[in-house]
């Protein structure tokens, strides 16, 4: 992390003396901007004491709450000179507060995240360079991007987005009718350096299609492939329908895969071989009218757990005994890696009314609703979640929020440490 | 209840016929039509240009909403980007020929729109925010010379060249001093005007505009409108093409005409 600020800096110092112009019209002046939100929360949870996280031979790592406050500061610094040059700084700042754990205990933590730290050159107007901590773009899918091997994954049980990038020196060249995308990756260490590449196009009528490979020493490869399309662009009303397809194959597997222990009902990690794949199908569409915009996924993984294999971890995580627990521990973090990512199976569904009326109303033009449930096909549990959200106050919002997850003591939402909650937050933009 | 509908009906499908048989075209007296809408789109918005707008949307509730930001063209092709409200800075429309694009404003994530999509709310559609290209959009006829806000004006109307666009038939009044619209009426394909706007100010430079200013009323409800200011109108020599991309959007790279 170090060096790639120390890096990101020296771009930006380097910034200044930058290519020339070609748009005359434009005075080439520093600029500095910033943009972001404060965020204030309160969050109160239900515990699942059937969770294979309450399991008392853990002792007091169950983490759970009864209600917790916090707040954050998210936020984009940009400095700019023109757009020849640009260095950005995307920050979180989090205060979290335990306010009533389940052994009455007080716990604050804070933490600052440096979500994004680069700088950004161009060369005329066709080649991009852009150095430091970064996202890359990458796939249309909403919960999954099984073409992504490179940002950290999505977690669908999670309602903030994952904004945290990852260390790289990526080039662009955009150009009509193809675009191309070459970038390194720096994992924890040099050794680990992953390259990869992306064409993207949009010469077929109403469709983005791009291809991409990845390759590192330590995770082999990835090649895959990524098509959006609108096949009823042209008709007025059925316009907003929109189709996608997401898929990739992998030498190996992301995930570990399940093996018997060595005690009898203990669970090991093995490790997934062979060529993998991932593939995930969506689509979205509004409802002319009323507004709605329906959206729909399913995805597939080729190294998720079968429904029997699911089950008998959750089981041994259960265990009693001790040995048994200690014998199938690797699961724990292997688990918590992969929410929504568990099984093989998974379907999406998602409804969302951007306001209740659009016609001036004081009141219903400024009130959003918001649904979705994911829902794991092997074992048939849900994580669903709903939202209100109300902006009568300018530059602000309340969301209200609620959770729920279940399914049976052997599946992965029930065994989600909250099996309800409940969320209040404000968020001020600034 | 029966008859109703099919007089309803019949009244749907006449209605294109009437407005039609209504409005003959004339020889034009000012030479090649297209040619002539061109250049009042020119007088408007240069080819390549870069220009600030501003939007108060007002309801009949007496609620209003504004939105401000700038926009860059290079010919068909326009890229929109919100500076205000402050939750909605990022936010970006990008018209590229036939296809819209949008960026949400908290995240760099594009995905496509369309033409009809009412992005920013409104009554102005995403093609009301980009379409500055009429002949692309419309074919062009001469009905005549009709008086429009005391002055004696020229009367196109403009057919839809493909049901992408929102209305199938515009009837747009140019005032022949100044090459400038003083209005423009928007109809659906049955016939029946769905809204239009009048030209409030002109601020003119050098035969073309530096600022105008129009209203949009929603025909049905009348109460309703949108103030639509362009200002600061610039001509600039050349714009990159790569702009107008969604890898560019994507990107989350400035553009180069920040006001």
């Amino acid at each position: 992390m170090k060096r790639m600020t120390a890096v990101a800096a020296i771009l930006a110092a380097c910034l200044y003396p930058s290519a020339s112009r070609c748009i005359a019209e434009e005075a080439e002046r520093p600029s500095f901007s910033l943009v972001g939100s404060l965020d204030p929360h309160l969050a109160y949870s239900l515990e699942n004491r059937g969770s294979v996280f309450s399991n008392p031979l853990l002792g007091s790592s169950a983490p759970f709450s009864d209600a917790s406050a916090g707040g954050l500061i998210d936020g984009k610094l940009t400095f700019s000179r023109d757009y020849r040059s640009l260095g950005l700084l995307d920050f979180t700042f989090r205060d979290d507060a335990l306010l009533g754990s389940r052994d009455g205990s007080t716990v604050e933590s804070m933490a600052f995240t440096v979500n994004e730290l680069y700088a950004d050159l161009n060369f005329g107007d066709l080649l991009f360079l852009r150095l430091g901590k970064q996202r890359l773009s990458w796939g249309s899918g909403f919960v999954f991007n099984p073409s992504d091997p490179v940002n950290p994954p999505k977690d669908p049980t999670s309602r903030r987005a994952v904004r945290e990038g990852v260390p790289a020196l990526k080039a662009e060249v955009i150009a009509l009718p193809i675009s191309l995308m070459a970038f390194a990756v720096v994992h924890d260490s040099f050794d680990e350096t992953g390259y990869g590449a992306k064409l993207s196009t949009s010469t077929v009528p109403n469709t983005d299609l791009a291809l991409s490979g990845y390759w590192s020493p330590s995770q082999s490869w990835t090649a895959a492939l990524n098509v959006s399309t609108a096949p009823f662009y042209s008709l007025p009303g059925w316009d907003s329908i929109q189709v996608w397809l997401e898929g990739s194959l992998s030498e190996g597997g992301r995930y570990a895969s399940y093996a018997a222990g060595p005690l009898a009902g203990s669970a090991a990690a093995a490790t997934a071989e062979g060529l993998q794949y991932a593939l995930l199908a969506g689509g979205s569409a509004k409802v002319p009218l009323v507004r709605t915009i329906a959206l729909a996924e399913y995805y597939h993984l080729s190294d998720g757990l079968e429904r029997d294999e699911l089950s008998a971890v959750y089981r041994a995580l259960r265990s009693s005994d001790g040995a048994v627990l200690a014998a199938s521990a690797a699961w724990f973090p292997e688990l918590a890696r992969r929410p929504g990512r568990q099984a093989r199976d998974y379907a999406f569904v998602s409804l969302a009314q951007p306001s209740i009326t659009d016609s001036g109303d004081p009141v219903f033009d400024k009130v959003g609703l918001s649904a979705s449930c994911l829902v794991n096909l092997a074992d048939g549990s849900f994580y669903a979640s709903g939202d209100l959200a109300l902006t009568h106050v300018k530059d602000s919002s309340v969301d209200l929020s609620a959770n729920w997850a279940d399914g049976g003591k052997e599946t992965e939402f029930g065994n989600v440490p909250a099996r309800l909650s409940f969320g209040l937050e404000l968020k001020v933009f600034f | 209840m029966k008859r109703i509908a099919l007089a309803t009906l019949a009244t749907l499908c006449l209605a294109p016929a009437a407005l039609a048989a209504e409005t003959k075209a004339e020889a034009f007296p000012g030479g090649d039509i297209a040619a002539y809408i061109d250049s009042v789109d020119a007088a408007l918005l240069p080819v390549n240009c870069k220009a600030r707008m501003a939007i108060v949307d007002t309801y009949s509730s007496g609620d209003d909403r504004s939105s401000e930001g700038f926009f860059i063209r290079k010919n068909n092709r326009v890229v929109w980007v919100a500076t205000s409200p402050t939750s909605q800075k990022n936010f970006a429309l990008l018209r590229d020929e036939d296809i819209f694009y949008q960026r949400f404003a908290n995240t760099n994530k594009v995905v496509k729109t369309s033409a009809t999509a009412n992005a920013r709310g409104g009554e102005t559609s995403n093609l009301d925010l980009t379409r500055f290209n009429t002949n692309l959009d419309y074919s062009a006829a001469y009905i005549g010379m009709e008086e429009q806000g005391g002055k004696p004006c020229y009367l196109f109307e403009l057919k839809a060249k493909n049901r992408k666009l929102a209305y199938g038939l515009v009837r747009l009044w140019v005032d022949p001093a100044t090459r400038m619209p003083v209005k423009k009426a928007f109809y659906a394909v049955s016939g029946m005007m769905l809204k239009y706007y009048d030209v409030t100010s002109v601020e003119l430079a050098g035969g073309r505009a530096r600022s105008i200013g129009m209203k949009y009323v929603d025909a049905l409800k009348p109460e309703e409108t949108s103030l639509l200011r362009l200002f600061d109108i610039t001509p600039l020599e050349s714009v990159p093409a790569q702009f107008f991309t969604k890898e560019y959007l994507e990107s989350g790279r400035l553009f180069p005409y920040q006001f």
